[in-house]
Protein backbone atom coordinates (compact mmCIF):
# COMPACT_ATOMS: atom_id res chain seq x y z
CA UNK A 1 0.00 0.00 0.00
CA UNK A 2 1.40 3.35 -0.97
CA UNK A 3 1.45 5.74 1.48
CA UNK A 4 -0.12 9.26 1.63
CA UNK A 5 1.93 12.64 1.48
CA UNK A 6 -0.30 15.60 2.31
CA UNK A 7 1.17 18.92 0.89
CA UNK A 8 0.52 22.52 2.61
CA UNK A 9 -1.61 20.92 5.26
CA UNK A 10 -4.05 23.31 7.09
CA UNK A 11 -6.45 23.47 10.26
CA UNK A 12 -8.99 22.26 7.50
CA UNK A 13 -7.54 20.73 4.53
CA UNK A 14 -4.62 20.10 2.32
CA UNK A 15 -3.81 21.76 -0.80
CA UNK A 16 -3.12 18.54 -2.10
CA UNK A 17 -2.72 14.85 -1.57
CA UNK A 18 -0.42 12.66 -3.25
CA UNK A 19 -1.51 8.71 -3.15
CA UNK A 20 0.24 6.03 -5.53
CA UNK A 21 0.70 7.97 -9.05
CA UNK A 22 -2.32 9.77 -8.23
CA UNK A 23 -2.46 13.69 -6.95
CA UNK A 24 -5.24 14.88 -5.96
CA UNK A 25 -5.59 18.54 -5.46
CA UNK A 26 -8.00 20.53 -3.50
CA UNK A 27 -10.58 23.10 -4.18
CA UNK A 28 -8.90 26.57 -5.27
CA UNK A 29 -10.07 29.33 -5.20
CA UNK A 30 -8.27 33.25 -6.58
CA UNK A 31 -6.32 35.19 -3.84
CA UNK A 32 -7.55 38.59 -5.52
CA UNK A 33 -11.22 37.84 -5.37
CA UNK A 34 -11.96 41.51 -6.89
CA UNK A 35 -11.16 40.08 -10.35
CA UNK A 36 -13.56 38.80 -12.97
CA UNK A 37 -14.47 35.47 -13.32
CA UNK A 38 -11.53 35.31 -15.94
CA UNK A 39 -9.37 36.86 -13.79
CA UNK A 40 -9.86 34.44 -11.16
CA UNK A 41 -9.63 31.59 -13.17
CA UNK A 42 -6.56 32.97 -14.09
CA UNK A 43 -5.47 32.97 -10.45
CA UNK A 44 -6.62 29.69 -9.59
CA UNK A 45 -4.86 27.71 -12.81
CA UNK A 46 -1.79 29.42 -11.70
CA UNK A 47 -1.98 28.23 -7.92
CA UNK A 48 -3.29 24.76 -9.43
CA UNK A 49 0.21 25.06 -11.94
CA UNK A 50 2.25 25.76 -8.97
CA UNK A 51 1.08 22.84 -6.41
CA UNK A 52 1.24 20.37 -8.98
CA UNK A 53 4.82 20.98 -9.83
CA UNK A 54 5.31 20.84 -5.88
CA UNK A 55 4.13 17.27 -6.25
CA UNK A 56 5.98 16.01 -9.85
CA UNK A 57 2.78 16.37 -11.81
CA UNK A 58 1.50 19.33 -14.53
CA UNK A 59 -1.17 19.97 -16.26
CA UNK A 60 -0.50 18.05 -19.08
CA UNK A 61 -1.35 15.03 -16.59
CA UNK A 62 -4.84 15.77 -15.45
CA UNK A 63 -6.99 13.56 -15.21
CA UNK A 64 -10.72 14.34 -14.34
CA UNK A 65 -11.20 18.18 -13.18
CA UNK A 66 -14.69 19.89 -11.34
CA UNK A 67 -15.28 23.92 -12.37
CA UNK A 68 -17.65 25.48 -9.92
CA UNK A 69 -18.54 28.98 -10.73
CA UNK A 70 -20.81 30.96 -8.79
CA UNK A 71 -22.80 32.56 -11.70
CA UNK A 72 -23.23 29.58 -14.75
CA UNK A 73 -23.78 32.86 -16.87
CA UNK A 74 -20.03 33.80 -16.72
CA UNK A 75 -18.74 30.26 -18.09
CA UNK A 76 -17.79 32.27 -21.35
CA UNK A 77 -14.75 33.93 -18.71
CA UNK A 78 -13.89 31.05 -17.16
CA UNK A 79 -13.26 29.06 -20.49
CA UNK A 80 -11.39 31.81 -22.39
CA UNK A 81 -8.86 31.25 -19.22
CA UNK A 82 -8.99 27.61 -19.21
CA UNK A 83 -8.78 27.56 -23.24
CA UNK A 84 -5.69 29.55 -23.06
CA UNK A 85 -3.98 27.44 -20.40
CA UNK A 86 -4.89 23.62 -20.90
CA UNK A 87 -2.77 21.66 -22.62
CA UNK A 88 -4.06 21.33 -25.95
CA UNK A 89 -2.94 17.69 -26.46
CA UNK A 90 -4.21 16.22 -23.03
CA UNK A 91 -7.51 17.29 -22.08
CA UNK A 92 -9.04 16.15 -19.17
CA UNK A 93 -12.78 14.88 -18.51
CA UNK A 94 -14.31 18.13 -16.83
CA UNK A 95 -17.39 19.20 -15.45
CA UNK A 96 -18.93 23.12 -14.80
CA UNK A 97 -21.73 23.73 -12.72
CA UNK A 98 -22.98 26.95 -10.79
CA UNK A 99 -22.77 26.69 -7.00
CA UNK A 100 -23.12 29.57 -3.95
CA UNK A 101 -18.99 29.20 -3.20
CA UNK A 102 -17.36 30.27 0.12
CA UNK A 103 -17.79 33.79 -0.16
CA UNK A 104 -19.75 35.82 -2.23
CA UNK A 105 -17.14 37.44 -4.53
CA UNK A 106 -15.41 34.27 -5.14
CA UNK A 107 -16.60 33.53 -8.93
CA UNK A 108 -14.74 30.01 -9.22
CA UNK A 109 -13.65 27.33 -7.39
CA UNK A 110 -11.57 24.17 -9.40
CA UNK A 111 -10.91 20.86 -7.94
CA UNK A 112 -8.71 17.94 -9.87
CA UNK A 113 -7.56 14.58 -9.75
CA UNK A 114 -4.10 14.23 -11.74
CA UNK A 115 -1.52 11.58 -12.45
CA UNK A 116 2.10 12.05 -11.01
CA UNK A 117 5.35 10.64 -12.67
CA UNK B 1 4.50 5.96 -14.91
CA UNK B 2 1.07 4.59 -16.49
CA UNK B 3 -0.04 5.28 -19.67
CA UNK B 4 -2.96 8.27 -20.11
CA UNK B 5 -4.82 7.69 -22.41
CA UNK B 6 -7.74 10.50 -23.79
CA UNK B 7 -10.93 9.51 -25.84
CA UNK B 8 -12.86 12.18 -27.64
CA UNK B 9 -11.18 15.32 -26.83
CA UNK B 10 -14.04 17.60 -27.24
CA UNK B 11 -13.59 21.64 -29.32
CA UNK B 12 -10.38 22.17 -27.34
CA UNK B 13 -11.72 21.99 -24.30
CA UNK B 14 -11.73 18.80 -22.62
CA UNK B 15 -11.95 15.00 -23.26
CA UNK B 16 -14.87 12.87 -22.63
CA UNK B 17 -13.44 10.28 -20.80
CA UNK B 18 -9.84 9.70 -19.22
CA UNK B 19 -8.03 6.24 -18.73
CA UNK B 20 -5.44 6.30 -16.18
CA UNK B 21 -4.14 3.27 -14.78
CA UNK B 22 -7.13 0.73 -15.25
CA UNK B 23 -9.63 3.64 -14.19
CA UNK B 24 -11.76 5.60 -16.25
CA UNK B 25 -12.80 9.57 -15.44
CA UNK B 26 -15.74 10.40 -17.50
CA UNK B 27 -16.35 14.01 -18.18
CA UNK B 28 -19.58 15.28 -17.32
CA UNK B 29 -22.65 14.12 -19.87
CA UNK B 30 -25.80 15.98 -20.20
CA UNK B 31 -28.66 15.04 -22.42
CA UNK B 32 -28.22 15.41 -26.26
CA UNK B 33 -32.20 16.45 -26.78
CA UNK B 34 -32.42 19.17 -23.83
CA UNK B 35 -36.36 19.93 -24.97
CA UNK B 36 -37.43 17.08 -22.73
CA UNK B 37 -37.84 16.23 -19.15
CA UNK B 38 -35.70 14.89 -16.48
CA UNK B 39 -36.94 11.31 -17.05
CA UNK B 40 -36.12 11.40 -20.57
CA UNK B 41 -32.86 13.46 -19.87
CA UNK B 42 -31.73 11.40 -17.20
CA UNK B 43 -32.35 8.08 -19.86
CA UNK B 44 -30.43 9.95 -22.41
CA UNK B 45 -27.38 10.88 -20.22
CA UNK B 46 -27.47 7.34 -19.35
CA UNK B 47 -27.20 5.66 -22.53
CA UNK B 48 -24.09 8.44 -23.59
CA UNK B 49 -22.65 6.76 -20.35
CA UNK B 50 -22.91 2.87 -21.75
CA UNK B 51 -21.75 3.95 -25.13
CA UNK B 52 -18.70 5.75 -23.72
CA UNK B 53 -18.05 2.93 -21.24
CA UNK B 54 -18.13 0.28 -23.86
CA UNK B 55 -15.93 2.39 -26.00
CA UNK B 56 -13.58 2.14 -23.17
CA UNK B 57 -13.52 -0.96 -22.20
CA UNK B 58 -15.71 -1.02 -19.36
CA UNK B 59 -19.83 -0.86 -18.19
CA UNK B 60 -21.95 -0.02 -15.53
CA UNK B 61 -21.11 -2.79 -13.33
CA UNK B 62 -17.60 -1.24 -13.30
CA UNK B 63 -18.75 2.12 -12.19
CA UNK B 64 -17.55 3.19 -8.59
CA UNK B 65 -18.97 6.64 -7.94
CA UNK B 66 -21.37 9.23 -9.72
CA UNK B 67 -21.85 12.78 -9.09
CA UNK B 68 -25.35 14.02 -10.07
CA UNK B 69 -26.40 17.24 -11.26
CA UNK B 70 -29.64 17.92 -10.87
CA UNK B 71 -31.37 21.83 -12.15
CA UNK B 72 -34.61 21.68 -9.76
CA UNK B 73 -33.66 19.23 -6.58
CA UNK B 74 -37.87 18.64 -6.94
CA UNK B 75 -37.14 16.89 -10.14
CA UNK B 76 -34.92 14.40 -8.39
CA UNK B 77 -37.60 11.46 -8.18
CA UNK B 78 -37.49 11.58 -11.98
CA UNK B 79 -33.92 11.07 -12.04
CA UNK B 80 -34.11 8.23 -10.15
CA UNK B 81 -37.11 6.60 -11.83
CA UNK B 82 -34.51 6.48 -14.89
CA UNK B 83 -31.54 5.86 -12.69
CA UNK B 84 -33.10 2.95 -11.10
CA UNK B 85 -34.37 1.02 -14.25
CA UNK B 86 -30.53 1.04 -15.38
CA UNK B 87 -28.41 0.79 -12.59
CA UNK B 88 -26.88 -2.59 -12.05
CA UNK B 89 -28.69 -3.79 -8.88
CA UNK B 90 -25.93 -5.81 -8.20
CA UNK B 91 -23.59 -3.59 -8.28
CA UNK B 92 -24.57 0.46 -7.40
CA UNK B 93 -21.81 3.12 -7.09
CA UNK B 94 -21.36 5.70 -4.67
CA UNK B 95 -22.99 8.18 -5.60
CA UNK B 96 -23.88 11.38 -4.80
CA UNK B 97 -26.92 13.95 -5.95
CA UNK B 98 -26.65 17.85 -5.53
CA UNK B 99 -28.74 20.90 -7.01
CA UNK B 100 -26.75 22.84 -9.34
CA UNK B 101 -27.41 25.18 -12.32
CA UNK B 102 -25.93 23.90 -15.22
CA UNK B 103 -24.63 24.77 -18.28
CA UNK B 104 -28.25 26.14 -20.04
CA UNK B 105 -31.07 27.01 -18.40
CA UNK B 106 -32.75 23.76 -20.41
CA UNK B 107 -29.90 21.59 -18.89
CA UNK B 108 -31.72 19.58 -16.18
CA UNK B 109 -29.64 16.95 -15.41
CA UNK B 110 -25.57 16.20 -15.93
CA UNK B 111 -23.58 12.87 -14.03
CA UNK B 112 -20.33 12.71 -13.77
CA UNK B 113 -18.77 9.00 -13.05
CA UNK B 114 -15.64 7.46 -12.65
CA UNK B 115 -15.46 3.84 -13.53
CA UNK B 116 -12.98 0.63 -13.45
CA UNK B 117 -11.99 -0.99 -16.86
CA UNK B 118 -12.97 -4.56 -17.39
Amino acid sequence: MPDIKRHHPGASLSRLVEFGNLVFVAGTTADDKSASCKGQTEQVLRKIDKVLAEAGSDKSKILWCNVWLSDIREKDGMDAAWQAWVDANNKPARATVEARLATPDTRVEIMMIAAKG
Amino acid sequence: MAEIKRIDPIDGKLSDAVEHNGILYLAGQVAENLSVGMKEQTQDVLRQIDALLAKCGSNKSRILSATVYVADMKLKPQMDEAWMAWVDRSNPPARATVEAALGSPDTLVEIMCTAAKS
